[in-house]
């Protein structure tokens, strides 16, 4: 079931019949496509089908990542606070890597530096983590969407 | 890009439809028809702000790890290490960022022991110390962007 994914495009074409199109590549039909995306969802290999914006491009210029000290026993309760932020777009227990205490990372994002610095201020507020840094971005580099084609 | 824009966006950000005429549905939910729906994404597409629409895979699920990376380079050799960081196979984050470890990338493979030997090659190459950060519970992934 999973090799369907790299026998359509990881970008669709945008014409009426979407699924149509892309299922006659590769001998199925439409409907057939849309029932093994739908039984992939259900699966959980895909998280979901939608647009993937360019956030700069859409005023969202600033992201930080944040790191958090939480302790062993309330590692469940701050992540899931973190998680409730809609600015927040990703959420972590992650090890310490050898290199510091944080262990629960975040990646925030705001159309200036105070709209993310405030998400911060009241997840601090919210979970009692006192201990804490903030690392803005000051360039991307890089930034794909995970695929399977070309691996 | 005007507040039909904006609702369409915010919808196919959320889910794009699993329906053979997918723009018919999705110009129901913004008052517009189909045909005016499909033009509006394409040139949403054209101008930049769509990047693609397609599936959001879960890598673990296909057999995938991956691991946050976090490295000290000095200024005058980041352009150079993060190109080169980018060109390897996997990577699908880079950044600078604001510290002491000022480049952080995100690598994936099918195996650990690939990701340590690719990060093994750059630490030789570059005289660096690659921080891994592997993770260790999921509380959230997803990328949404209220307009």
């Amino acid at each position: 079931m999973y090799r369907i994914l790299e026998r359509i495009p990881h970008d669709f074409p945008i014409v009426e019949r979407p699924y149509d199109a892309m299922a006659k590549k590769i001998g199925i039909s439409g409907k057939e496509l849309i029932d093994i995306l739908k039984r992939l969802k259900a699966d959980g290999a895909v998280r979901r089908v939608a647009s993937v914006l360019y956030y700069r491009r859409v005023s969202y210029t600033h992201n930080a990542m944040a790191v958090w000290r939480a302790a062993d026993d309330g590692i469940e309760r701050a992540g899931r606070i973190i998680s409730s932020f809609p600015q927040v777009s990703h959420c972590y227990e992650r090890d310490r890597g050898g290199y510091w205490g944080y262990n629960l990372f975040s990646m925030i994002h705001g159309k200036n530096l105070q709209d993310c610095m405030e998400v911060i201020g009241k997840i601090s507020e919210k979970t009692g983590i006192k201990d804490f840094q903030v690392f803005f971005s000051k360039r991307e580099f890089k930034k794909i969407s995970f695929s399977i084609h070309h691996e | 890009m005007d507040e039909i824009d904006k609702k369409i966006l915010n919808l196919i950000q959320e889910e794009f439809p699993l329906s053979e005429r997918p723009f018919e549905d999705i110009g129901k939910k913004t008052g517009i028809s189909g045909r005016e729906a499909l033009k509006r994404v394409k040139e949403l597409k054209e101008k930049g702000i769509i990047r693609r629409i397609g599936p959001i895979l879960e890598r673990k699920k296909l057999g995938y790890t991956s691991v946050l990376c976090g490295v000290h380079v000095d200024d005058s050799a980041i352009v150079e290490v993060a190109r080169e960081i980018s060109a390897l196979a996997g990577v699908t984050h880079n950044y600078e960022r604001e510290g002491e470890l000022n480049l952080w990338f995100t690598i994936t493979k099918k195996t650990i022991g690939e990701i340590d030997s690719a990060l093994a090659d750059l630490e030789r190459a570059h005289g660096l110390r690659i921080y891994r950060f592997p993770e260790k519970r999921t509380f959230k992934i997803k990328t949404y962007f209220p307009l």
